[in-house]
């Protein structure tokens, strides 16, 4: 593949895409700047260079190089939690971002299980509800997992929408950095936590029998 | 009419118990197999959540001691929550190919297969391949119009002392662990 060739196939991924001799690295837009995709490719001579909506940009290769390593510096980090989730449950939080036209997804651990909650942070906003029309709606799911510490990070749904549907292996890392790398994929998306928290609690309720959530009403 | 040639064969008396006590070293040999294998991707996925886990996988490749993409295999061995259940490890098969095949498979359908002894250590590549095809993410590799299609025709001959079946079997479940490739036998 030449290289302008490469450069017009991963259009769609981002705004700027980093090229060094093996690997690259594109940074998400506006919409989805919280998403960095890596991979590696086998161009022939490629040169350390920056481009720009498929424009190439003028910055030195040391300043290029040093961004690179900074980059590939996120992945150096400790983990809250590793995990899977199977394609049928990324296709249905993928379906969920968009019936509820949903702005975010946290996914956090209770016990040995890790739960995602898909819902749109817009709703939450004391003036945006008016009556029982705006009902609030989200959607969870619950996912089994061998092995997490406590954690919770929430993303966003427009960097989610676009990481390939298949089985994800999810990296939690403790610098607020998840690492999703789909098994159909060699390469690996970044994507940074956006701290925020649906004003929803859950538990298991033992006298009831029942799963209960608490939504704490902004008024 | 011809004469008809009668022909007797003596058979070697069979040492029943030297047999068993081979079978018995054989099989507890072979079920140390998963569960090395096990414990490597527990090891390999416990790495995940360290600061380094990126440079001891790197490591570990450069080194030709596991290649990534096995390491890819394993940590997915690791992460579905029924193969590391204990109950069930005596009935997995010990090929980390075949495991990989029945990662993609969620755990509660996993479960429910092994209890229904769909899944035993005798589970073979292509079994393993077509579980996950039919209960899991896998999917069949999607042609497309532009991609063409090559045959090669293969004609074996067999000398009468070889099992012949046997071996074409054998060969085709190894070419079919390579994506892309059908194959039919005449």
């Amino acid at each position: 593949m030449k290289i302008i060739d490469f450069i017009e196939s991963k259009q769609n991924s981002g705004s700027h895409l980093l090229l060094t001799t093996d690997s690259y690295a594109i940074f998400g837009n506006e919409q989805f700047d919280d998403l960095v995709r890596l991979g590696q490719h086998k161009l022939r001579s490629a040169p350390v260079s920056l481009y720009k909506y498929g424009r190439r940009v003028e910055v030195s290769v040391d300043e290029l190089q040093s961004l690179f390593q900074k980059v590939i510096s996120l992945r150096n980090t400790g983990a809250y939690a590793f995990f899977t989730i199977y394609a049928d449950d990324v296709r249905r939080i993928k379906q969920s971002i968009k019936k509820l036209e949903a702005t975010h997804l946290r996914i956090w651990s209770i016990g040995q299980k890790v739960c995602v909650t898909v819902f749109d942070c817009r709703d939450f906003e004391s003036r945006n509800r008016i009556g029982r029309k705006n009902s609030l709606k989200m959607n969870y799911i619950e996912i089994d997992t061998s092995l997490v510490k406590v954690f919770s990070t929430t993303l966003n749904s427009e960097s989610i929408k676009k990481i390939p549907t298949n089985d994800w292996n999810l990296r939690v890392g403790v610098n607020g950095v998840t690492e999703i790398k789909p098994f159909s994929d060699s390469d690996s998306y970044l994507i940074r936590d956006q701290r925020l928290i649906e004003p929803v609690t859950f538990f298991d309720s033992a006298s009831v029998g029942q799963k209960i959530s608490f939504q704490f009403h902004p008024n | 009419m011809g004469k008809m040639v009668s022909k007797t064969e003596i058979l070697p008396s069979v040492n029943m118990k030297e047999v068993e006590h081979a079978v018995e070293r054989i099989t507890g040999s072979w079920t140390k197999t998963i569960h090395a294998l096990i414990e490597t991707a527990m090891l390999l996925h416990e790495y995940q959540m360290s600061p380094d886990y990126s440079s001891i996988r790197q490591i570990l490749h450069e080194r030709r001691i596991i290649d990534m993409s096995v390491q890819q295999i394993l940590i997915g061995i690791a992460g579905n929550t029924a193969l590391m259940d204990k109950r069930y490890r005596d009935l997995l098969p010990p090929h980390y190919n075949n495991l990989g095949f029945l990662s993609r498979i969620k755990s509660d359908k996993l479960i429910s297969l092994l209890n229904r002894k769909e899944i035993t250590p005798a589970t073979t590549l292509s079994d393993a391949k077509n579980l996950a095809l039919k209960f899991g993410s896998l999917k069949k590799p999607q042609k497309s119009r532009k991609e063409k299609q090559q045959k090669f025709n293969l004609q074996m001959t067999f000398d009468s002392a070889v099992d012949g079946e046997a071996f074409v079997k054998e060969l085709v479940e190894h070419i079919e662990q390579f994506e892309g490739i059908t194959v039919k036998v005449h």
